[in-house]
């Protein structure tokens, strides 16, 4: 599955949106549940299901999809899987 | 208490009860409006503190749930908990909460000293004094307004301190929080409505790196990690089972690998494993970890598929067994199924199923009596004996509010009554057990991959066993091998998988009477009347083979009472009888007429 729909996955789960509404757009304090607290339940998803270590100065930068992904792909995690 | 969750959603729940697992179900259910039965309890709850606990708050609706209780949360404003507990006329009281969980975090206790660590011991004294003051004031308003239980976590002791070595002394952040969670047990000493809860304890059990995540902290102020979540809610838990009513009065063990190692019937008083050397000794803990639950009030029972004759004497004469008989409150040791055995036992000590824990090593008896009798907490038990202890306690049905006298002499009193009392059996439907169970059994001649295994068998089976005669492998060999004799084995199989060869058969083919010389099935299988359609398969060969009877002798022998009702139970006719044992004779029409019920024969 590519990155992107996976990255989109997590969001819709985490945050309780439907999936087929999340866009590489898709960004903080704009959807319904991305806020402080939907952030970091975020941020802990995302290294549960990518295995991944997201640092504390790299979490405030996270704030779209279109972040995520671009961030997770610069963590190594390859675009097609 | 049933589960208020659907069966998808619980599913999910028990393969991860956390915090991300926990948020999915809470917005699943409130996408879908769900309602709950009316007659399900409630349980009005406050959550206070001076971090951010929403993921505690997700987990703990989703846990109530699932204990079958529907809780009703205020959930404190961030950082609120002294004006919440301060103020009569606020949405705390008028809640009216039935437990408050007073959350706090050390930088909220020793903010001022955090700031610079490590520097001025009467700064961390001074400041902790002034806290613990506001907080005395807390509760004393608390306690004036009469609403329920106070909870208050302690803080758990830091890890790492930049003391180093001399962190336990005065002046570290550490030592500190060690004076805080002291003075906080004297706190609930001195009123009655507040307990603590040991934070400290439950963050150790996770492990204090993992429950201390400061990226989360720092980002949000998240002082649970998402790691400690479910062991802090378990712990919560207990204590919401014990003020709602719903924890446990009795624990009911199996005796055989779950008290010793091994099976008394078969392996006799100096073959079990119990004592000072393992893995005897690891039993041996576990029967003191019970004797220690008896002495705190926790009924024991025993259910025991044995000769009782057998498995009293290890209460009686063991050395180093550590229960005896004064110790349980009820005792069903016989070759009844074990659900109606449990139904007995509750109603004997007259407490009802949902107060009982059974023990049990055996997975398919769990999930049998899981099936019967849904009340009874079964834990899933592991197959290391050292093992046994820790799963035990890791239980949090017998959380204690407070330990009275009556409590200390509850199990001794238990026992008493039962030995005033006459053993009383309640029915459960065996048929129905059987039916769901779908035993097929397959028998077939011996052959060379079989043989020893029968051999084994004549050797080992002392109990269901009609003739006790022991062959080695070389002479049920040569009886195989013979035309005169037919040497048979019974494998069986159920609805939880393959459970082998368990039974055999050494007959004598005479041309109108054929004698069974070895007739035993393996104790494991008892009960399930695999017996009588191996019988019945038995007559249906003679019928082939023309024979009209079947004869089968009985020798008696100390252990094998359960086997001597078989044969009349078959409708065979006694010819002879004796102190040493009988003999009976069957006829293969009338046998062969009545298929036995329960089990499919291949």
């Amino acid at each position: 599955m590519e990155l992107e729909q996976r990255v989109k996955a997590v969001v819709a789960d985490t945050l309780g949106l439907p999936v087929e509404k999340i866009t590489l757009e898709t960004a903080a304090g704009e959807a319904d549940g991305w806020d402080s607290v939907g952030h970091l339940n975020l941020v802990s998803a995302l290294e549960q299901v990518f295995g991944v270590h997201l640092a504390i100065g790299d979490v405030e930068s996270l704030t779209s999809v279109k972040q995520i992904v671009a961030h997770l792909q610069a963590k190594g995690i390859p675009a097609q899987s | 208490m049933k589960s208020l969750l659907r069966e998808d959603l619980r599913k999910k729940w028990l393969q991860d009860p956390g915090a991300l697992t926990a948020g999915r179900i809470r917005r699943t259910l409130a996408r879908e409006s769900s309602s709950f039965p009316a007659e399900a309890p409630r349980i009005r709850i406050a959550l206070i503190g001076s971090f951010t606990f929403d993921t505690i708050r997700d987990t703990f609706e989703v846990a109530c749930l699932d204990a079958g209780l529907v809780p009703e949360i205020m959930v404190g404003s961030y950082g609120q908990y002294a004006q919440e507990l301060l103020d009569p006329a606020g949405p705390l009281y008028a809640h009216r909460p039935e437990i408050t969980f007073l959350m706090l975090d050390q930088w909220a206790v020793l903010r001022r000293s955090l700031e610079t660590p490590g520097s001025d011991p009467d700064g961390l004294k001074q400041e902790l004094d002034e806290f613990l003051s506001g907080l005395e004031a807390m509760v004393r308003c608390f306690d004036a307004q009469g609403a329920g239980l106070l909870v208050i976590h302690n803080l758990d002791v830091p890890a790492y301190d930049v003391m180093a070595g001399q962190a336990m002394h005065p002046g570290s952040i550490s030592w500190a929080v060690r004076s805080f969670n002291q003075a906080l047990l004297g706190l609930a000493k001195r009123c009655e409505r507040v307990r603590v809860l040991d934070y400290d304890l439950v963050a150790s059990r996770v492990g204090k790196p993992a429950a201390n995540d400061e990226k989360m902290r720092l980002l949000g102020r998240f002082c649970v990690s998402h790691r400690a979540v479910p062991a802090l809610v378990h712990v919560q838990m207990g204590l919401v089972k014990a003020v709602k009513g719903l924890t446990r009065k009795c624990i009911a063990v199996d005796l055989d690998n779950t008290l010793w190692g091994g099976i008394i019937g078969e392996d006799g008083l100096s073959g079990i494993q119990l004592g000072p050397t393992p893995p005897g000794n690891a039993y041996q803990e576990f029967q003191k970890l019970l004797l220690g639950f008896y002495r705190r009030g926790v009924i024991l029972a025993i259910n025991s598929r044995n000769n009782p004759e057998d498995a009293l004497r290890v209460l009686r004469e063991h050395p180093h067994q550590v229960l005896h008989e004064e110790h349980f409150g009820a005792i069903r040791i016989n070759w009844s199924d074990k659900a109606s055995n449990l139904a007995a036992i509750a109603e004997e000590l007259n407490i009802g199923l949902d107060s009982v824990v059974f023990i049990d090593d055996d997975r398919l008896n769990r999930e049998l009596v899981r099936s019967e009798l849904s009340d009874v907490l079964i834990p899933e038990w592991p197959e290391d004996a050292s093992l046994f202890c820790r799963t035990l306690l890791e239980l949090n049905d017998f959380e204690i509010l407070s330990l009275t006298r009556e409590d200390r002499m509850r199990g001794a009193m238990y026992a008493a009554e039962r030995s005033r009392r006459v053993e009383s059996e309640v029915a459960v439907d065996v048929d129905g057990f059987l039916a769901r169970l779908e035993i097929r059994i397959r028998v077939a001649p011996a052959d060379e991959f079989s043989i020893p295994r029968v051999a084994q068998l004549t050797q080992r089976t002392n109990q269901f066993n009609m003739t006790t005669r022991r062959y080695t492998p070389a002479e049920v060999q040569k009886l195989a091998a013979s035309s005169e004799h037919r040497v048979l084995e019974v494998s069986a199989t159920d609805r939880y998988g393959d459970m082998g060869i368990v039974g055999a058969a050494i007959l004598r083919q005479g041309s109108d009477v054929w004698d069974i010389d070895t007739f035993l099935m393996s104790c494991r299988v008892l009960g399930r009347r695999i017996e009588d359609s191996f019988l019945w398969w038995i007559a249906r060969e003679a019928t082939k083979a023309g024979a009209a009877t079947l004869r089968g002798e009985i020798t008696f022998t100390k252990k094998n009472a359960p086997a001597r009702g078989f044969y009349e139970r078959m409708g065979f006719r006694l010819l002879e009888s004796s102190p040493d044992g009988q003999v009976y004779a069957g006829s293969v029409a009338e046998l062969v007429a009545k298929q036995p019920q329960g089990v499919t024969i291949e």
